[in-house]
């Protein structure tokens, strides 16, 4: 995952996320409320029916021979004295809460209305009826789908926002790719030239003094020379695959060792080799070369002058190890990160070097451990 | 034999004696003076059982216009009821069966009972 999209991600998942919790809380007011208006609405047609109920109660009380309790198909009702006690009911009503005049409890609603004349005795009427949790349910439905639709939307728009407000990093980076796609073109024949140069002079040199500007010239283009080729790697990408094929990793180990060896004696490194002999590779030469080279050159280009590199090469690993400045522990984990770099930025670079070696580990499954602690050293260990 | 035959004839008598229908109901039918309506007068008022009895024993014990729940056009036309000679035990007794008498559970129907709501 690049950086972009890292950002629009966390763009995204922030936006999302805070536009959930207002949505979360709007919804949830207006279903509170809904709610309470069913249940104001329930109340008022309980109400409706327990005058109605205290007027036939009125009619039973007046007549002198038996009658009729008064019932409802969607009430029951029960009649209780100033006491509290039960006088006649059509159900069996649970203990009351007397405290409340509307309540719910086990999916049941009651209302207690005051009796006053008190008909046939009752000082209390309590209605009761079953919850119609059908409305509730329609009411969760509907809500969740406004909620599902708008978050969609706010999802959507998210994006398009997110888009937008990456695009002037999306153009730098384009520019800084283009611009180093570029530069690299109009390197590419120079270096080629001078080292070609370089080495057909060294040969004929007899001046020593000469000899030492001509080794520091080739230091210099060989750097640059790495440079090239690490950013045509990551310009030109690194889909290799298709040459993987198995070769000697301890040969291929020394040959870099060797290469690097006049950047060694130039900053004075003491270079100690633990290298078994023939461990072999199944991969693309090429790729493994740069990730050698990139640790090497880390190694080299991090350290301090008189300072020591450990090369560790066996049958499951490749370990560096120098004495160099070390990376910060805040820059620890992004230090693989492209254009990311240690502390000193006056050791030159780009910060593209572990980014290569993250990308060609990335690819071949290896695992990739960098231990570092500030102006003691580092170590990089690749497993395979 | 026969005197264990009076005994229980007796027993029997004596245990089905109301103070409520043979001092109280009687006299108020033959005078016709519906005593449901004057127990409706106070169960309107008074709700409870226990308040019912605590008002028709101030009323039977100080029979006075305030403590009458009759008319007032009735009282006028028959006056207040003189105060009850009844002893208080039996008094009580009296004022329970008529509470008994006229629950209301017993004439009141229900078409149908919800056991299971």
């Amino acid at each position: 995952m690049t950086s972009e999209q890292r950002s629009l991600a966390r763009f995204i998942l922030f936006y999302a996320v805070s536009t959930l919790i207002l949505l979360s809380t709007l919804a949830l007011f207006f279903y509170t409320n809904q709610k309470s208006q069913i249940l104001i609405n329930e109340q008022k047609k309980m109400q409706s029916y327990a005058t109605e109920f205290t007027w036939k109660l009125q009619d039973v009380h007046q007549k002198p021979d038996s009658v009729y309790y008064p019932q409802n198909d969607k009430y029951r009702s029960a009649i209780y004295d100033s006491s509290h006690k039960l006088i006649f009911s059509d159900f069996t009503p649970p203990v009351v809460n007397w405290s409340k005049e509307l309540y719910q409890q086990d999916a049941k609603l009651f209302l207690i209305k005051k009796v006053k004349p008190h008909f046939l005795g009752a000082s209390f009427l309590l209605i009761a009826t079953k919850t119609n949790s059908e409305p509730l349910k329609q009411l969760q439905k509907n809500v969740l789908i406004v909620m599902l639709i708008l978050f969609t939307v706010v999802l959507l728009l998210s994006y398009f926002l997110g888009k937008q407000f990456i695009k002037p990093m999306r153009q730098s980076i384009e520019l800084l790719d283009n611009f180093i796609k570029d530069t690299t073109h109009e390197l590419n024949t120079p270096v080629s030239i001078i080292l070609t140069n370089i080495e057909a002079t060294s040969s004929i040199i007899k001046d020593e003094k000469l000899k030492k500007y001509m080794r520091r010239l080739e230091i210099a283009t060989r750097t640059i020379s790495n440079l090239y080729d690490s950013l045509t790697f990551l310009k030109l990408n690194h889909d290799n695959d298709k040459s993987d094929k198995t070769f000697n990793l301890s040969s291929l180990l020394k040959e870099r060792l060797q290469y690097f060896e006049l950047h060694f004696q130039s900053r004075r490194l003491k270079v100690n080799t633990q290298i078994y002999e023939d461990v072999m590779m199944y991969a693309n030469g090429e790729n493994i070369r740069r990730l050698i080279d990139n640790l090497l050159s880390n190694a080299i280009k991090y350290n301090k002058r008189g300072g020591k590199i450990s090369v560790i090469l066996n049958e499951d690993f490749l370990e560096v190890v120098d004495n160099g400045i070390g990376i910060p522990s805040d820059k620890l984990n992004s230090i693989q990160e492209r254009f990311v770099r240690g502390e000193n930025s006056s050791e030159g670079g780009f910060g593209i070097g572990l980014h290569i070696v993250k990308i060609i580990t990335k690819n071949y499954g290896y695992k990739l451990e960098i231990k570092s602690e500030e102006s003691k050293g580092t170590i990089v260990r690749i497993t395979w | 034999m026969v005197k264990i035959l009076v005994i229980i004839i007796n027993l029997a008598i004596f245990s089905q004696a109301s103070n409520f229908t043979d001092k109280c109901l009687k006299c108020h039918e033959q005078q016709n003076i519906p005593f449901e309506m004057i127990y409706k007068r106070y169960l309107i008022k008074y709700s409870s059982s226990i308040a019912i009895k605590e008002a028709m024993i101030k009323m039977c014990k100080n029979p006075s216009l305030e403590n009458s729940e009759l008319p007032r056009g009735f009282l006028r036309r028959f006056g207040v009821k003189d105060t009850c000679s009844l002893k208080e035990k039996d008094l009580n007794q009296a004022i329970d069966e008529l509470i008994e008498y006229y629950d209301i559970k017993k004439y009141i129907k229900i078409k149908y009972f919800d056991k299971e709501f």
